[in-house]
């Protein structure tokens, strides 16, 4: 089970819900009233719909389709059409995560974080697999994460991000005309 | 999966379509479980063929229905839609995308209405609801009986029956406070295209009352039928699961039991395996 960067710490934002993938999980990626960011798969556990669709109201998340209220740890808090009670046994999916480097990192298993930090350059998202671009870039000053198995986020670290910016761009370009 | 090797979802009737909707926008194409529908436009009727097959087909409650395999009996039916006192209307045939299970299992869930009708069908402040046993009668037909939720317009508890007959139907029975006995109807006819996409056919029939106007009617039904569209559509899971995988608490008996029906069933096409 890989770490993955899944957001740049500085887009996650009070009371934002920001989408994000890794691998073939969709996730949900949330800053709480505590400060923490939190990586959830997209998926609530009631009846499967995003709560990337729903509301972060910052001591907890809430669903948008029955109002399910997840604590900052993923646990249900409140039901309303069981007058608010709390379900401490249903959990969102939460990911093992951690924000080092002004980046987001998410585990579906045990979360290895690594050196990696430095100016943070916009992420990229290659319409190519994760693989070959892989092949093509240092791996010092950047990480990929596999979007499926055809495309991928690049999340570089670079004192210069115009020309590191261009030079993502240009292979991205080239890559992606390849097929 | 091929749906010919889910008997129940194969021999079931379902609608393709509202017979004036095909005649004026001559749609004559559709898609049932995989398949290819011709349909062809006649004077009197309309008839559908597979390939080459032609189809038996049954015009009721307002839609044309057509089965690919072959069922026990006609379509189901509802006597009360042909009351003279009744006003019935196709409120629309939309496309969604997720497994027509999907709505079948929403339809019957009233914990929604705050939520996603808010305003409507329920309002936050009074997001309680109430539920009862389930009920198989003798036709196999499973019963969701007197379920109550706030109704914002009335200011009041409204009281719903669900029917379902067919795994991919449901038609609603909203009880009529004033007239004990009678209820306002409402059908939800899911027409499975494929696994993860089906048409939603909407089937109104209430009993008439003065202040109606029915192009109003129609807007307002279609509106929360928009609604409920933009959840159908944020599943991450578009098939239904059957057991496992999702959660539930003490107000989803009823969905619980249409699970559990489908499972007796051996209904599989559109459900997670
Ligand atoms: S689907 Fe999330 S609360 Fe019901
Ligand atoms: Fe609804």
């Amino acid at each position: 089970m890989s770490t993955y960067i899944v957001a740049l710490d500085r887009e996650v934002l009070p009371e934002g819900l920001v989408r994000g993938r890794m691998d073939t999980a969709e996730l949900v990626i949330w800053r709480g009233a505590s400060g923490s960011v939190h990586v959830w798969e997209d998926r609530c556990p009631h009846r499967s719909s995003r709560l990337s669709a729903g509301r972060n109201m910052g001591a907890y998340l809430e669903d948008p389709y029955h109002g399910w209220r997840f604590a900052e740890d993923g646990t249900v808090i409140h039901v309303p059409a069981e007058g608010g009670k709390g379900h401490p046994e249903i959990s969102a999916h939460v990911l093992a995560s951690a924000v080092t480097g002004g980046f987001v990192w998410a585990s579906a298993g045990v979360l290895e974080t690594g050196d990696f930090a430095g100016p943070p350059l916009r992420p990229l998202h290659f319409g190519v697999s994760a693989n070959r671009v892989a092949a093509e870039l240092d791996p010092t000053k950047t990480r990929i994460t596999p979007w499926g198995a055809a495309a991928c986020m690049v999340y570089g670290i670079d004192p210069d991000a115009m020309a590191a910016h261009r030079m993502l761009t240009a292979l991205r370009r080239r890559l992606e005309a390849a097929g | 999966m091929d749906a010919r090797d889910d008997p129940v979802v194969w021999n079931a009737w379902y609608p393709v379509g509202a017979p004036t909707d095909i005649r004026r926008q001559h749609a004559t194409r559709t898609r049932l479980l995989g398949h290819q529908i011709d349909l062809t436009i006649h004077k009197t009727w309309i008839s559908a063929a597979c390939e080459g097959r032609p189809l038996p087909v049954t015009e009721r409650l307002g839609y044309v229905w057509t089965t690919l395999g072959r069922p026990d009996g006609p379509p189901q039916s509802l006597l009360e839609y042909y009351e003279v006192d009744r006003v019935t209307m196709n409120i629309w045939s939309t496309p969604i995308k997720c497994s027509g299970l999907r709505i079948i299992d929403n339809v019957i869930d009233n914990a929604h209405f705050p939520f996603v009708h808010p305003g409507i069908l329920g309002d936050a402040a009074h997001p309680d609801i109430i539920t009862a046993e389930p009920i198989i009668d003798e036709g196999g037909t499973l019963w969701l009986p007197s379920q109550r939720a706030w109704l914002p317009l009335t200011q009041s508890v409204a009281e719903y029956t669900y029917r379902i007959a067919d795994p991919y139907t449901v038609i609603l029975y909203i009880h009529r406070p004033q007239s004990p006995g009678r209820h306002d109807f409402l059908g939800i006819f899911a027409q499975p295209v494929d696994e993860e996409n089906f048409i939603a056919h909407k089937m109104f029939a209430w009993v008439h009352e003065n202040w109606m106007d029915e192009r109003r009617l129609k807007s307002d039904q279609q509106w929360i039928s928009v609604q409920d569209k933009y959840v159908l559509e944020r599943h991450t899971e578009k098939r239904l699961p059957l057991a496992g995988l999702e959660s539930s608490v003490s107000v989803d008996v009823g969905s619980l039991a249409y699970r559990q029906w489908l499972r007796d069933k051996g209904v599989r096409y559109g459900a997670v395996q």
